[in-house]
């Protein structure tokens, strides 16, 4: 008797982290566009501009377009997989099909909180 | 496949040998009279667990009537300004720590073996400590009111107001340290279920096939895992600024109150998810069984439940909108506050298609569930207007604000809590409560609760500040004070109707056979004091529909474990996707060393709140020994034989490495553990991000070539562990076990030791400036690592010497290793951090 035969079926941290991936992906990239507005608010970089645009919209347009395409690939992934129907029995489908619709709600919540960096780019003042 | 197939093979045949049940009421029998304090299953520690909560709901009660009472008319003196300050703080805090986070583990604990069909959850005793500590700390912390000792500052403490300039004395300290075994408890409570959700389902129970509930706790307690750990950081922080002076907070010596407040909301806004989202579990299951039929958009609840999770994290700083922070970033957190009701909405949009498909049976839980309906989307209303950052700026800190929290937090939780209450009270007697007086409970409390907090809103509107001890006749609030009040008392009638029916009517039973409701889910299956005869083979979302033989097969133990294999407390531990089984779990039995273990653990705190190290100290070793000697009768010697529990399936009683529930506990610990340092740093990137200079003059930062030092010797206490792993898989001798122990911890000693070098010799001192003090608390965060390693490392060794290590029998030594390598990689960060002003 081997106690400590390989794992059999789907190990539980890449599914979760699959399931989980495009919430994760909106986490990083809210937090990372926090962290740079606030950086830019409090060392007074809110002025400056690349390629003539304010810093926090430049930066926040490069996160919220990494993090569409990360999140766009997860679900494109889980999509092509839920096509193949067949192949999948009912544990898989669900996990293809959270996969998916966390991806869909996380691209809607990572364009959402994009607006911000775009609307308010220059904006620090305090109440 | 379901009973209506014929060709289905159950996975024992009857009859069953004549002794199997007998054997098995045995070993499961729970301790009698005063010893059943002792007993450390889950359904026992689970009732334990409601029942303290309750108490603690009702002394919180209590002191809401007296604020009530003395609001009731202006000008009124019945208490005065300083006893209303420590009233509303206790009330705020023991609602919050001692009732509203612990009822919910507390429901999960006792619902959770048998909705999964276990035996008992992995770490019974875990549980029993976790509620120990938590009881014994939260009645002596409750006591303070009655000593003029309780805290002032309100539930979230802010600092200033709470350092020890504005707040001399020991009413802070009691919040601070008391808070901290109530932590550790809910982090314990955590684990188990987390832990328990994932490696306990029944076979079958895939995860598209875990009950609503199952999904919401198994969030929530990851929800705990990554959200208490910045509370904990900002109670130990604020504890050393007022204990020793490092000041954190103090903006003249480079802290920043502000620090707290983001900790704090860190914890505290997630905290309201984790007080909802079970509820939100608990009316995802009634509901079906009320209306009748399936819940509609399974998935999409799922979906829901899972985003809130996550979601919830990224709306800390609207608690902070009035603190002048930039408008660039508080727009962060206003479209993440307004995102976060999508996934609520379509839980609220499912629960109501349900009920309009169904045929609704308006028994007591419909009531309590309609109740909640009402008042939990009237307080997610108001709480869209609150995300919005210049509404807030007009509320902030009025009754407005007072009564959308309860909205939320009575409607979110106490109602659907209150539902289940009614609704599972025969899985625990075996009868339903009094209908009459159910009903008669629901109608006071919503009538009461609305009459008490609707009159909130306007008060709020009209400028009532919240936590005024009185106010004046002339600003046209005792109209809608008086009516608050007299709905305080109204929605405490309920309450107290509805307490004594349970203290009437529930009387704990050993064997529970009922159905009442025509449920579909397991824990509606028979049980006793085992749980289930046999745990059932799953195959659909609502076994119980789907198969109603199931209830008769499992009771005559025709599914797997039927009875016991070694004579003692098992479960099947199965894995954590399509819950294929793996191994035996062999269980503990009852107890007095979780007990112990608790109750020193609530005196080591309580004990240093007011100062009294020896008894502290005493604490702390009755504590330790407690939990050491548990963990001595943890991992029994392997039997080395498979056991068949039924259906061919063969299972060893023991396992090493990644599958085994020892090892999955262990990381979850490192997450907490993880995210408490990370907020550690965070700290320590805010202090340098608000301060001009960093160092900040006149300070040095720390040597670098003392500092490589200690990284050098940490990398080598790590691959010490390493080596003595590899080897320990090809039969490592004892001896030299503990020699490779004893040199990596030296090691990680002498690591330390750098470390402190490298501090001291940059003149850098804790007390002088916020720059030292996070350095020195990094330094102390990382000893005390260090601290815990050796105890692991020393505890390993005496089981290594008394034999009881090798290679098929070494989760401690693996448990040991994870935390070394974890201590190894956290000093390693600590020294990069130190040395990051250097890139910049």
């Amino acid at each position: 008797m081997n106690v400590e035969a390989p794992i059999e079926g789907p190990r539980f941290t890449p599914v979760a982290l699959f399931i989980c991936g495009s919430l994760l992906i909106w986490a990083g990239d809210f937090l990372a566009a926090y962290v740079i507005a606030a950086l830019a608010c409090a060392k007074g970089w809110i002025e400056l501009t690349v390629v003539g645009v304010p810093l926090v919209a430049f930066v926040g347009t490069v996160l919220t377009l990494a993090a569409c395409l990360g999140t766009i690939a997860i679900l494109r992934f889980a999509v092509k997989r839920l096509q193949a129907n067949g192949q999948l029995d009912a544990s898989m489908r669900f996990i293809y099909f959270l996969a998916a619709a966390l991806g869909m709600l996380a691209l809607i919540a990572i364009l959402y909180t994009a607006l911000p960096a775009w609307l308010l780019a220059t904006e620090c003042g305090r109440s | 496949m379901s009973a209506r197939d014929p060709a289905r093979a159950l996975p024992n045949p009857l009859p069953r040998p004549p002794d199997e049940l007998e054997r098995l009421e045995k070993v499961w029998e729970p301790p009698k009279g005063w010893r059943l304090l002792s007993a450390v299953n889950n359904t026992w520690i689970g009732l334990f667990y409601i029942g303290a909560a309750l108490l603690f709901l009702v002394l919180g009660g209590i002191l809401a009537l007296v604020m009530r009472t003395q609001l009731a008319v202006p000008e009124n003196d019945l208490v005065d300004y300083d006893l209303y300050n420590q009233l509303f703080t206790m009330h705020g805090s023991v609602m919050m720590f001692l009732f509203a986070v612990p009822v919910i583990e507390a429901i999960g604990i006792l619902l959770l073996p048998a909705m999964l069909g276990a035996r008992d959850l992995p770490f019974p005793r875990l549980s029993a400590y976790a509620f120990w500590a938590y009881f014994a700390g939260g009645i002596v912390f409750f006591g303070t009111i009655f000593f003029d000792v309780a805290p002032d500052g309100g539930w979230f403490m802010y600092p200033p107001l709470t350092s020890f300039e504005f707040s001399p004395g020991l009413r802070a300290d009691f919040w601070l340290l008391g808070i901290g075994f109530i932590e550790i408890s809910a982090i314990a409570g955590a684990i188990e279920i987390v832990v328990g959700i994932l490696r306990t389902r029944p076979p079958g129970m895939t995860l598209d096939k875990m009950p609503v509930y199952v999904w919401a706790m198994l969030i929530v307690g990851g929800m705990i895992i990554f959200g208490f750990p910045p509370v904990i950081l900002a109670t130990a922080l604020l504890e050393l600024e007022r204990a020793f002076h490092w000041p954190f907070f103090v903006a003249e010596q480079g802290g920043d109150s502000l620090l707290w407040q983001h900790l704090f909301w860190l914890f505290g806004h997630p905290d309201v998810y984790i007080i909802f989202l079970p509820g939100a579990g608990l009316v995802s299951m009634i509901i079906p069984t009320m209306a009748r039929t399936s819940l509609v958009g399974y998935k999409w609840v799922v979906l829901a439940i899972v985003a809130t999770g996550f979601i919830s994290f990224a709306l800390w700083v609207h608690h902070m909108f009035a603190t002048g922070m930039p408008h660039l970033t508080t727009s962060f957190f206003s479209a993440a506050s307004m995102a976060v009701a999508i996934p609520a909405g379509i839980q609220v949009f499912a629960w109501l298609a349900t009920l309009r498909r169904g045929r609704v049976r308006l028994a007591t839980p419909t009531w309590f569930i309609l109740s909640f309906f009402g008042i939990f989307v009237l307080g997610g209303l108001t709480g869209v207007m609150l995300a919005v950052s210049p509404y807030d700026w007009q509320v902030h800190d009025t009754y407005f604000v007072v009564a959308h929290l309860h909205y939320v937090v009575i409607g979110g939780m106490v109602f659907p809590v209150f539902a289940g209450i009614y609704y599972w009270a025969p899985f625990v007697s075996g009868k339903q409560l009094s209908e009459r007086m159910g009903k008669w409970a629901c109608a006071l409390m919503f009538g009461g609760f609305n009459l008490a907090f609707f009159p909130m809103h306007i008060s709020g509107l009209l400028g009532m500040p919240r936590r005024v001890w009185t106010y004046s006749d002339t600003l046209g609030w005792d109209v809608w004070n008086m009516l608050s009040t007299v709905g305080a008392f109204v929605l405490a009638l309920g309450f107290a109707i509805a307490l004594l029916d349970l203290l009437l009517h529930l009387r704990p039973a050993g064997k529970v056979d009922t159905n009442p409701w025509q449920a579909a889910t397991l824990e509606w299956l028979p049980i006793d004091n085992y749980g289930v005869r046999s745990i059932p083979h799953i195959t659909s979302r609502e076994p119980l529909w789907d198969n109603p033989a199931l209830r008769q097969e499992v009771d005559d133990g025709r599914h797997y474990l039927p009875g016991t294999m070694l004579g003692e407390r098992e479960t099947i531990v199965t894995s954590a996707i399509d819950a294929r089984p793996e191994y035996l779990l062999r269980l503990p039995g009852p107890s007095w060393l979780p007990v112990l273990a608790g109750l020193g653990t609530a005196a080591f705190f309580l004990s240093l709140t007011v100062k009294a190290f020896v008894a502290s100290a005493i604490g702390a070793i009755i504590a330790l020994v407690s939990i050491f000697k548990w963990l001595w009768q943890s991992e029994p010697a392997p039997t080395n034989r498979l056991y068949d529990v039924g259906g061919g399936v063969k299972l060893p009683d023991h396992i090493v490495g990644r599958r085994s529930h020892s090892w999955w506990a262990t990381v979850v610990l490192m997450l907490v553990d993880g995210t408490i340092f990370s907020c550690l740093l965070f700290a320590y990137f805010y202090f340098w991000t608000v301060s001009a200079r960093w160092p900040p003059p006149p300070f040095d930062l720390p040597d670098g070539v003392t500092s490589i030092a200690a990284a050098i010797a940490l990398v080598a206490s790590a691959g010490v562990f390493f080596v003595a792993h590899r080897w320990l898989r090809d039969s490592l001798g004892r001896g030299s076990l503990v020699a490779l122990l004893i040199a990596a911890t030296v090691l990680a000693w002498t690591a330390l030791a750098f470390h402190f070098m490298a501090l001291s010799d940059a003149n850098v001192r804790p007390d002088q400036h916020a720059y030292g003090a996070v350095l020195y608390t990094m330094l102390a965060w990382q000893g005390l690592h260090v601290v815990l390693a050796t105890l692991m490392g020393g505890y390993t060794a005496a089981r290594a010497l008394a034999g009881m290590i090798d290679a098929m029998r070494r989760n401690t030594f693996d448990n040991t290793q994870l935390m070394a390598y974890y201590t190894v990689a956290q000093g390693l960060v600590v020294l990069l951090a130190m040395h990051a002003p250097r890139m910049s």
